[in-house]
């Protein structure tokens, strides 16, 4: 077939590169981890929210007038750290955002462009069609093994060089949702019970249907609390599920053995889609 | 006074959200032994403690985004570097694009088929733009 030795060579090294399955385990991992952490940002516009929502609780029982803006005004150390805290978010929403791009089958895969080649060459009516038939399988096939090996070898860089900081990253935003994000809620939760609390002393009949009434309200919002703490810690974990994920597939990332890089990778991006349906009964 | 630490910070916001946690339950469980300055000024004090949580909460978390800072520069910087392989192997793309209808042109050219000339500068011109 190939009598020249150079032809052999060259046609051994692009049937090396093409035979190394194209990078799916980074492309499912970073689709599902990129989808999980675009629905963070309303968890946390939630810190002010919260402290908003306590402040409204602390007026006095019987007050009707406008508070918003003194609300707003005694939140503002936690409402001022809101754009930072959605920028970084997005800083990690951008990285997964562009390895799953670069992770990707089109941008390597040019299908449309040699069909388009082999229908022109058609047209023209100088080729046979098995000779289009043949020049096109060839043209797909160089351009696919150069770019393949390209996008491999970037996605590896990649992946190595933000493993440190992905970790880094994901332990930090995880220490604000589980410690401080908890915290506030908490606190909210304790100015609630002490209105509710309020509101039954400062019935002076003792009516009982009063009070059956302020016990509702005060569970249904002790419902919303507790699944927001919830959805709280399915966002810690679908961190630490980002953290590692990444972790196994930077380790891989030096020899791509596409079906135990896949097997390896399945249950981090099965754990993102389960914790991202838990997380969304709240946010 | 010396700067916080992000941990100190947390731990005074749990110690003062501790204090107003235990403020409100004194509170009502002193009852009607209270006077209503008492109640007045305990629900006061509540009311600054769990303030002053929520700002040693919002100190911590600005401690945390300020550690955090260089890591985000690593990871911004590293994107970029993605994005810039993306568009490489979009240019690659591109660039196979007009070279197989160039390709086809010269056939045309070769063959002296109008029609194909026709179709394949329109390819070419349509390749070039995108």
């Amino acid at each position: 077939m190939f009598r020249s030795p150079k032809i052999c060579w060259l046609a051994a090294c692009l049937l090396a590169l093409a035979g190394c399955a194209p990078p799916e385990a980074v492309r499912e991992f970073t689709a599902v981890a990129k989808d999980a952490a675009i629905e963070f940002p309303p968890l946390v516009k939630d810190l002010a929210e919260s402290c908003i929502r306590r402040q409204l609780a602390s007026r006095p029982v019987g007050e009707i007038a406008d508070v918003d803006e003194q609300a707003g005004a005694a939140c503002k150390s936690l409402s001022d750290l809101e754009p930072q805290l959605l920028a970084t978010l997005r800083v990690l929403t951008n990285y997964l955002n562009a390895l799953n791009e670069l992770a990707s089958d089109e941008i390597v895969t040019y299908d449309k462009q040699i069909d388009s080649l082999a229908s022109n060459m058609q047209s023209v009516g100088a080729f046979q069609v098995s000779q289009v038939k043949a020049a096109g399988g060839l043209a797909k096939f160089l351009a696919d093994a150069a770019t393949s090996g390209y996008q491999r070898k970037k996605l590896a860089e990649a992946l190595k060089a933000a493993d440190v900081h992905i970790g880094v990253l994901c332990d930090g935003l995880g220490k604000i949702i589980r410690e401080d994000y908890t915290r506030v809620l908490e606190n909210e939760e304790n100015a609630l019970r002490s209105r509710y609390r309020d509101a039954i002393q400062a019935d002076p009949a003792k009516n009982s249907a009063v009070a059956l009434v302020l016990q509702e309200y005060w569970r249904r919002d002790l419902q919303i609390l507790n699944q927001k703490r919830a959805a709280a810690r399915d966002f810690e974990e679908i961190l630490v599920k980002i953290r590692d994920g990444h972790k196994v597939l930077a380790a891989q990332a030096s020899h791509w053995n596409t079906s135990e890089v896949i097997r390896t990778i399945a249950p981090y991006t099965g754990s993102i889609q389960s914790l991202i349906g838990d997380y969304r009964k709240a946010f | 006074m010396p700067e916080l630490t992000e941990d100190q910070a947390r731990a005074l916001a749990d110690e003062f959200l501790k204090a107003s946690e235990a403020v409100s339950d004194y509170r009502f469980q002193s009852g009607e032994s209270l006077s209503n300055d008492d109640v007045l000024a305990l629900k006061s004090l509540q009311y600054k403690l769990a303030n002053q949580s929520d700002d040693f909460t919002g100190v911590a978390i600005k401690l945390t985004l300020q550690d955090l800072q260089q890591t985000v520069a690593q990871i911004v910087k590293i994107t970029g570097q993605a994005r810039e392989a993306i568009a490489t192997l979009n240019d690659v793309r591109r660039a196979v694009s007009i070279a197989a209808n160039l390709v086809a042109l010269g056939e045309a050219i070769a063959a002296g088929n109008p029609a194909g000339i026709l179709a394949a500068v329109q390819n070419t011109k349509s390749s070039l733009s995108g």
